[in-house]
């Protein structure tokens, strides 16, 4: 069925009213019917290049465009599916990712030199070079997809609920990012859920601060498009700018939040978030990490109490709970994560192994939003997912606690995940990361609080081998971690210390950094 | 007045301590954030820096993508400032 395709949503908003506004960035905006010609000539190159080859997937290693969302809305149109990957990653994480997924064709606004690195040998790829960078040998331009012949209006290849529309890769604790596929149907529940509980309107500006290779774009993009609203795209360069960020909110006048805690904060303390004029808001959605209720408080308080909501699902499960914040959460310690959406089961996994549908445990889901498990990871899914009446249900390593209402808490994570400002990191893999830099010798990852107790950070300890230094650990440490993988602190110590039961002392260790 | 070359090199001891990682032949032109060396607590951090090396106060929408592009760009703003304050 086309309708079951998510890139049905922009093309039925374009054939509603094509002249609404679709996108803004920077000076560029483009209207609906502007959006759908752009998507339906980038689907007359991909065809005319790739039409019989059997292409199936899009990599896009760029910085958030309106030519990226045209090229990854053609590659679904076409039944394929795309991965989006931050070209700020080092080199090596790149071709890790693109050694994974193995794109068909990948759009990338990469210098040559970096390109070449980054390209998995034997990789067969039609490579397209976004505008205004230098072109590799061999690369095609945005020129040459603007001047293609468009499909006609509606050319959209049916696909099943169960395709694959998506792939966000997240941290793996073996060092190696895990393939996270999302289908038609996990993401078109959570946009049908979020348009029947928000009631998006075609007048409804999104802001899309995110980064497109993270998962809070499927709300903002798909719900934007299936409501024929319109969606001020925020460049990742603008978005490290607080004030700039703030700036676009009034200026744009955006409708509709969606963004990480940690992120909020940084608005207030910096950007003036509070000082703006707070009318033309309908809606504040966080998810991500828990909202320190201090912050929260203001943030309601100048929403006036109108539709604030704590929206809570990982990555593999879209969205799983919602709570609409009310007066009395603000007295709280902590606010819920909430309830189930409608025809999602949870339940909790106790220490003892059993499984219940109340009480405290590692959080479990059955839902149509839970992802089909994780790609060329047998292992992983092994563990991940269990069978119980009848049903498939993840395990989410969210330790959670189900009162008699069904409304749910989260307490904390029951493995060495943390969420540092909204993003996944296993300590692990930074663990690992450091481990395999020269001269060090023993590296422990520990995850505390900030010192404001905004957000968790990470503090890593390292035993190395000579005079090697922590800002010198830091920049080596770059080079192979994505940016927010890399530890708020860096201390060389002598030696790890050790508890009585042999494990790693991790509360001696903070207490070093006192 | 201070030369804006003596402000550029301050500014750049300043930013090598707070990137995340340093850019191939970082230089005076290197664009810090498009190579993913900076983010929005290392732009805190340098203007909080400069404000108490130089005596001088960023206002708000001062703290643009285009002022903090490079190191120069930033130097550019700091001696922008300190002119400011001399008059």
């Amino acid at each position: 069925m086309t309708a079951a395709n998510l890139a049905s949503l922009a093309m039925a908003a374009a054939a509603r009213h094509p002249d609404r506004p679709a996108l803004k960035l920077g000076a560029e905006s483009v209207s609906y019917a502007q959006f759908d010609l752009r998507i339906r000539r980038a689907q007359g190159f991909l065809r005319h290049y790739l039409g019989e080859s059997g292409a199936r997937s899009l990599a896009i290693v760029a910085f958030k465009s309106i030519d990226a969302l045209v090229l990854a809305q053609a590659a679904l149109r076409l039944g394929w599916h795309y991965t989006v990957i931050d070209p700020r990653y080092p080199a090596e994480r790149i071709h890790g990712i693109l050694a994974q997924c193995r794109p068909d064709v990948m759009f990338s606004d990469l210098e040559p030199a970096t390109l070449a690195a980054v390209l998995p040998s034997g990789l067969d790829c039609l490579q397209i070079a976004a505008a205004g960078v230098p072109r590799a040998a061999g690369e095609h331009g945005m020129a040459e997809l603007a001047e293609a012949a468009p499909l006609p209006p509606g050319a959209c290849v049916p696909v099943a609920g169960n395709d694959i529309a998506f792939v966000f890769y997240t941290s793996g604790s073996t060092g190696v990012p895990k393939g996270v596929p999302i289908t038609h149907a996990n993401a078109r529940y959570a946009v049908d859920w979020a348009q029947a509980e928000l009631a998006f309107a075609p007048d409804d500006v999104f802001l899309n601060q995110a980064h497109m290779g993270f998962d809070f774009c499927v709300l903002d993009y798909y719900n934007a498009w299936n409501a024929g609203a319109s969606i001020v795209l925020v460049e990742e360069f603008t978005a490290i700018f607080s004030a700039q960020v703030v700036d676009l909110i009034v200026r744009e006048r955006v409708t509709n939040l969606w963004l990480v805690p940690s992120n909020v904060i940084a608005l207030i303390e910096h950007g003036g978030l509070l000082q703006a004029d707070p009318s033309r808001l309908r809606r504040f959605l966080y998810a991500g990490e828990p909202f320190p209720v201090n912050y929260l408080r203001q943030v309601y308080d100048w929403m006036e109490g109108r539709n604030v909501y704590n929206l809570y699902g990982p990555t593999e499960t879209n969205l799983l709970t919602f709570h609409r914040v009310g007066a009395a959460d603000l007295a709280l310690p902590d606010i819920p994560i909430g309830r189930a959406l409608p025809g999602t089961e949870l339940a909790v996994i106790g220490d003892d192994g059993a499984f219940a549908r109340r009480g405290r445990g590692e959080l479990v889901a059955s839902s149509p939003s839970v992802f089909p498990g994780y790609a060329n990871r047998p292992d992983l899914n092994e563990t991940r997912f269990l069978e119980r009446d009848g049903r498939r249900w993840y395990r989410t390593g969210d330790l959670c606690e189900i009162d008699d209402t069904l409304c749910i808490r989260y307490l904390g994570r029951t493995d060495n995940m943390v969420k540092v400002r909204g993003y996944r990191i296993e300590l692990q893999e930074v663990e690992l990361a450091f481990c395999r830099l020269p001269r060090v010798r023993r590296a422990v990852a520990v995850a505390r609080r900030d010192c404001a107790n905004r957000s968790e950070e990470i503090a890593l300890f390292c035993v190395v081998d000579d005079d090697t230094d922590a800002a010198q650990l830091r920049r080596a440490a770059g080079g192979v971690l994505p940016a927010y993988m890399v530890p708020a602190t860096i201390t060389v110590v002598d030696a790890i210390p050790f508890n009585g039961r042999g494990k790693t002392d991790t509360q001696a260790l903070l207490e070093k950094l006192a | 007045m201070m030369q804006v070359t003596s402000i550029e090199s301050k500014v750049m001891a300043i930013v090598r301590q707070v990137l995340i990682h340093e850019p191939a032949g970082l230089d005076c032109t290197t664009h810090l954030v498009k190579t993913g060396a900076l983010d929005s607590l290392g732009v805190l951090a340098i203007s909080t820096a400069l404000e108490a090396q130089f005596g001088i106060a960023f206002r708000e929408l001062e703290i643009t993508p285009g002022n903090f592009a490079s190191v120069r760009a930033i130097a550019d703003l700091t001696a922008r400032k300190l002119d400011a304050r001399v008059e």
